[in-house]
């Protein structure tokens, strides 16, 4: 398992270490705010009803372009936690192979307790997510984002998102 | 954490006794906080009698009700039977025919609005219905509009979040054929006139169906005083079990009001050419009942007429005032519905903050609200918002619970506005 997804693994490690720090479930979820901050804004022009994630409590809209045989995420929500979710979500499976991102377990949620923290109805938001995400890793040569305007360059390399605001 | 919770300076001793019929609140949450509900609107919890009476009639009197010839059938039906005159008694109902078992709110009003569509309303016809109202008082009344070729008319709030009576009777007029309102809005904690309202809506020929899913645990309710047509309301709000509800209905509207599900139990006779109905209530209680809903229903009742209701009122009101107060020093915050006269609940909105992130932040402190639009989404639209954060009280909140809400609301938007 480990060898084939070695990237991610490396970044779900980083992210668990990152939350380690905090005991308090409200200093990890202030931290997450804070990460969620970071992740760059969705040009309003797509914001768009096709990309929303059905499902989830929040606003969630998830846009994938594919390269060779990987593929590119851009998604913001309307909700603060939310949006800390997304970032690292993207910040784990942005960029990586498409084969890896439909294997991976991403175990950091579990890691860093968000998953058990949140009520049915949103784990079920946050499980539509990663549907959607790994849905758009299976499709084949897919554009479902879309055009080519669709990725600005910042999220080509989601592990070194400039920050949009400051924290 | 009751007995420190408990001895706040201040609180009389009824309110601590009652609560103490409530195990679930003694649950201890995850992160050992312990929990804070404050999502009553949405489901009252049960005291040790409801859930007693469960027990008891599953241990000792389980059986189908009313055809069975022997022993056991005849005490579950004495009991199922018992149950309906105390929820009688409970709405000042002098004829237990007249109560009918549902599976709560939501079928009640369907039951009354399929019947009416069949029977009642015409082509051209008129429902009125207030722009407060819950989606289970809306989509009904347009599937019977759909039906019947009748229109629907929704009576517009004021500013305040009430209702705009001026408007309100600018709407009634000879056409209006059905009058269907919420006694308690949910999502602002309005109160209606609703004696008013039937009145009025009578004087212009309409039947008048009153929605009194809150307002049964909060209110006293005369349902010959009310004079309304029918009146709706859901066991699991007035602390008994889920699944069980009530519709009363007078008389002369129920003996013609068409059955809303054929079966077993609604029947006089049945023959391939044709069947005839069975007398009220039976006619509209198709198949084998929620038996021990019922009797849960009943002891729930009976657990609320043995309480000292005025007390329990006044500290109700003394805890939302509290919170009002509270409420008050929060910057950016916008309270839904009107500040004077409203039910034990605050529905609000943050400036610049999501509902549900409030939500979060307030279960990871061991407080459960609601967030969201609260089944009330052409309501959330006219407001132009997603949905609100929703607190709502029943008297076994304590004030220490208050000011915990309110400490961790303040800490919920020191992190999110940080
Ligand atoms: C005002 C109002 N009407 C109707 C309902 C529907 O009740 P139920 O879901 O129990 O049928 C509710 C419950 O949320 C309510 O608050």
């Amino acid at each position: 398992m480990k060898e084939a997804s070695g990237d991610i693994a490396l970044r779900e490690a980083e992210i668990i270490e990152e939350f380690s720090i905090f005991e308090d479930p409200m200093d990890r979820y202030a931290y997450l705010i804070d990460v969620g901050k970071k992740l760059p804004e969705l040009p309003l022009a797509l914001q768009r009803d096709e990309y929303l994630v059905p499902g989830c409590q929040s606003k969630v809209w998830l846009i994938g372009r594919r390269k060779e045989d990987r593929v590119w995420f851009q998604a913001d929500s309307n909700t603060a936690i939310t949006r800390g979710i997304i970032a690292l979500l993207l910040r784990v499976l942005s960029g990586q192979p498409a084969a890896a991102i439909q294997r991976a377990k991403l175990g950091f949620l579990d890691a860093i307790e968000l998953r058990s923290h949140l009520s049915s109805q949103r784990a079920n938001g946050l499980a539509s997510m990663i549907l959607r995400i790994k849905g758009i890793a299976g499709l084949d040569g897919l554009e479902t984002a879309s055009s080519d305007a669709a990725l600005p360059d910042s999220s080509v390399e989601p592990a070194n998102q400039s920050p949009k605001q400051a924290s | 954490m009751s007995s420190s919770v408990l001895s706040q300076p201040g609180q009389t001793t009824a309110p601590a006794v009652f609560r103490s019929a409530f195990p679930i609140l003694e649950t201890v949450l995850a992160g050992g906080k312990p929990l804070i509900y404050l999502d009553n609107a949405a489901t009252s919890q049960k005291p040790d009698s409801v859930i007693a009476a469960l027990v008891d009639y599953y241990t000792h009197s389980n059986s189908n009700i009313h055809r069975g010839a022997h022993q056991l059938a005849a005490r579950a039906t004495d009991a199922y039977e018992g149950a309906r005159k105390t929820v009688a008694a409970f709405i000042g109902c002098a004829d237990p025919a007249l109560i009918n078992f549902t599976s709560g709110t939501t079928q009640g009003i369907n039951l009354v609005a399929s019947g009416l569509a069949k029977s009642w309303l015409q082509p051209g016809d008129e429902v009125l219905i207030s722009a407060m109202e819950h989606h289970a008082n809306i989509v009904p009344w347009q599937m019977a509009c759909q039906a019947s070729g009748a229109v629907l008319r929704v009576a517009p709030l004021t500013g305040q979040g009430e209702l705009d009576l001026e408007a309100f009777r600018k709407l009634l007029t000879p056409r209006t054929k059905v009058v269907a309102m919420v006694w308690i809005s949910n999502a602002l904690g309005s109160i209606n006139p609703v004696e008013r309202i039937v009145q009025e809506a009578q004087a212009v020929g309409a039947q008048v169906l009153i929605d009194a899913a809150q307002a049964i645990v909060h209110e006293t309710i005369d349902v010959e005083t009310l004079g309304a047509d029918y009146l709706v309301f859901s066991g699991h709000k007035v602390y008994g079990p889920t699944g069980i509800g009530i519709l009363y209905g007078r008389r002369e509207r129920m003996e013609v009001l068409p059955p809303y599900q054929g079966g077993g139990e609604m029947i006089r006779e049945v023959r391939f050419e044709g069947s005839t109905y069975n007398q009220l209530p039976y006619k509209f209680e198709a198949g084998t009942p929620n038996i021990a809903g019922g009797i849960g229903l009943g002891a729930a009742l009976n657990f609320v007429t043995a309480q000292d209701r005025e007390a329990l009122a006044r500290h109700e009101q003394a805890l939302l005032e509290r919170t009002l107060t509270g409420l008050d020093q929060v910057e950016g915050l916008t309270l839904y519905g009107p500040r004077q006269g409203r039910s034990s609940l605050v529905s609000f909105t943050v400036e610049g903050v999501h509902a549900f992130d409030i939500g979060v932040l307030l279960d990871q402190q061991g407080i459960a609200v609601r967030t969201g639009h609260h089944c009330c989404q052409p309501l959330m639209r006219q407001y132009g918002i997603e949905g609100t954060c929703r607190a709502s009280f029943l008297p076994y909140n304590t004030f220490a619970e208050v000011d915990q809400f309110l400490h961790a609301l303040n800490r919920a938007l020191a992190v999110l506005r940080a």
